[in-house]
């Protein structure tokens, strides 16, 4: 790692939409790829890493989460800072709509931010569990392409998965 | 209205988001995934990571149904499973003596199997079928009451790295035999072996955690060893074994672990360290040892005290020293004489990093208090000295106090906390 002779040194991205972020380098290492980066580039030059797959929207709001987080890991782990951040990330979902939501996991997924990643999908996967099947497809916004004889061979190919299940209620 | 708008938010994201996914939710609501939409008739098959249990089916009344239905899903979902299965787990109460299950791991063996777990219950062990040994690229074995018997020709997992076996019948020369024929393995907890001696090579050992009742432990090669968490159960049978043997529990324990950091020892464990001879001057230092947790030591009995202050002494750098008082005594011993402190402690012992200690269950019996004394005058960093005292002593506490404001401190920013329940 080159010595840094600046206290906070600060690590510029540019997205999709050609705006620069400054963020502090603490934050910028929670983003795994660009940790990664660093790791294996040393001696990178201060130029602004490129991120073709993410907007400024989601970026900015991205930052905003690994911030928050990291002030939450840096008072320790005590189970009341512990419900602090399950809130926080409750209300972080709340306040997102399905778009942001697609768009944020995906970057997650491409800048590799480990522990947003796992919140966001723990989020989805909750949203899946105990509902019916009209709600998860309304939910996420899926269209339901089966024709009736097609939806009723897979319900009798999995009937052993349904089993105990009222096909209307689910 | 904004429905038919509503742009899909999951079914295109790529398919390890898509794992990620379905893996939090139980398998049998993943597989119900399947009528969402055409596209995810199939997304549950490819899942790499499989685990079932009895939340798969509904609990009838008739154990004969429960199983027969449970047999069913994990037949049907292997079948229709395409791909690689990386990790399967099965929990249930039922199917020890299912032939189904020993197909489900011949099936299992031959599709490069990386994560096994499986538990049963207590009725009858699992005796677990040859094939598991064919595994060759299995990364994570954990097996609850089941039966173990590798082969002769069984040569060892090479890419092992962890190793969990509770409640498992096997001989003690298979399990060493396992262990260091497992060049890779990285962590290991074994619990519930009746008086087993237990010789352990594992060069590349850095997590192990030992739970039953165990006459002989012998960490002859574990170098690399950075934690470790023992519970080490006392029977009559053990007891006596002890006083006819005379070889150092503490150098065949903790002679050959340089690079130790954290030491958790639960009941009656200083009590096996303390037995066999006197190891006379440690041929090691812990030089990375940082935090020590000794549960149910007792202070009524020199031989403990010794095994607590000769590891103490020798981890120049701890930082935290957690230990719980034992009110109980196995045979009556005679408490060591007062003196013992002055002829026992090396008089130019300091802990120069030791910031936090904790002392619960304390019977403020002279002994402890002197060990607190003790830790107090050499602790030049100390940040804090807590006390609990054991909940049965009332009358002792203000002794205890008084005790405590009259110990010099080294560090003039101890602060010694008595914390009562």
């Amino acid at each position: 790692m080159s010595t840094a002779t600046v206290k906070a040194k600060k690590i510029t991205l540019r997205t999709a939409d050609n705006h620069e972020f400054e963020v502090d380098e603490a934050i910028a290492m929670e983003l795994g790829a660009i940790k990664t980066f660093f790791e294996d580039n040393p001696d990178a030059s201060e130029e602004p890493m490129p991120l073709p797959n993410v907007t400024s929207k989601c970026l900015s709001t991205i930052i905003e989460y690994c911030k928050s987080h990291l002030a939450f890991r840096a008072r320790g782990g005590s189970s009341s800072v512990e419900d602090e951040a399950k809130a926080y990330d409750e209300e972080f979902i709340k306040a997102q709509d399905n778009e942001s939501l697609k768009e944020m996991i995906l970057a997650a997924n491409y800048l590799n931010i480990k522990d947003m990643l796992d919140m966001l999908n723990q989020a989805v996967a909750d949203r899946i569990k105990n509902k019916s099947v009209e709600y998860v497809r309304k939910f996420f916004g899926i269209e339901n392409d089966y024709t009736p004889e097609e939806e009723a061979a897979v319900r009798a190919q999995n009937e052993w998965a349904f089993q105990g299940v009222d096909p209307d209620h689910d | 209205m904004d429905d038919a708008l509503s742009p899909d938010l999951i079914s295109d994201l790529p398919q390890n988001i898509i794992e990620s996914i379905l893996t939090r939710l139980l398998i049998r609501d993943a597989v119900r995934t399947s009528i969402l939409s055409s596209k995810w008739r199939y997304k549950w098959a490819t899942l790499t990571q499989l685990v079932f249990d009895e939340k798969c089916v509904i609990s009838w009344n008739d154990r004969c149904e429960v199983e027969g239905s449970l047999v069913k899903f994990i037949t049907r979902a292997l079948f229709l499973h395409q791909g690689p299965i990386r990790k399967f787990q099965l929990k249930t109460r039922l199917l020890q003596c299912c032939p189904d299950v020993d197909q489900w791991l011949l099936f299992l063996s031959r599709n490069d199997m990386k994560e096994l777990v499986l538990e049963f219950a207590e009725e009858e062990w699992f005796r677990v079928p040859s094939c598991l040994f064919n595994c060759k690229k299995l990364t994570r074995l954990e097996l609850f009451r089941c039966e173990f018997d590798p082969p002769p020709s069984f040569k060892g997992f090479l890419c092992l790295k962890s190793l969990n076996l509770h409640q498992v019948l096997v001989s003690p020369e298979a399990i060493e035999s396992l262990i260091s024929s497992c060049p890779l393995l990285e962590s290991s907890a074994l619990s519930y072996f009746d008086s087993l001696s237990l010789t352990i090579r594992a060069p590349n050992l850095k997590y192990l955690c030992l739970e039953g009742e165990f006459k002989d432990i012998c960490l002859e090669n574990t170098p690399l060893l950075v934690a470790m968490s023992d519970t080490m159960y006392m029977t009559d049978d053990i007891a006596e074994h002890f006083e006819q043997s005379s070889s150092c529990n503490f150098n065949r324990f903790l002679g050959g672990v340089p690079n130790l950091e954290r030491l958790i020892g639960h009941i009656y464990f200083t009590k096996y360290l303390s037995i066999g001879d006197d190891p006379g001057r440690l041929p090691i230092t812990y030089n990375h040892l940082k935090v020590v947790e000794l549960y149910r030591v007792s202070f009524e009995d020199r031989k403990e005290i010794l095994v607590v202050l000769r590891l103490i002494t020798n981890s120049p750098n701890l930082k935290e020293l957690q230990i719980s008082g034992s009110s109980n005594t196995l045979a009556a011993i005679v408490a060591p004489a007062l003196d013992f402190w002055g002829e026992e402690c090396p008089s130019d012992c300091t802990f120069e990093q030791l910031k936090v200690v904790k002392m619960t269950d304390m019977s403020g019996a002279p002994h402890e208090m002197e060990f607190v004394k003790f830790l107090l005058a050499n602790s030049p960093v100390l940040e804090t000295m807590c006390i609990s005292p054991c909940v049965y002593v009332m009358d002792g506490r203000l002794n205890m106090l008084i005790e405590l404001l009259r110990f010099r401190r080294a560090s003039a920013q101890a602060e010694i906390l008595f914390i009562q329940d």
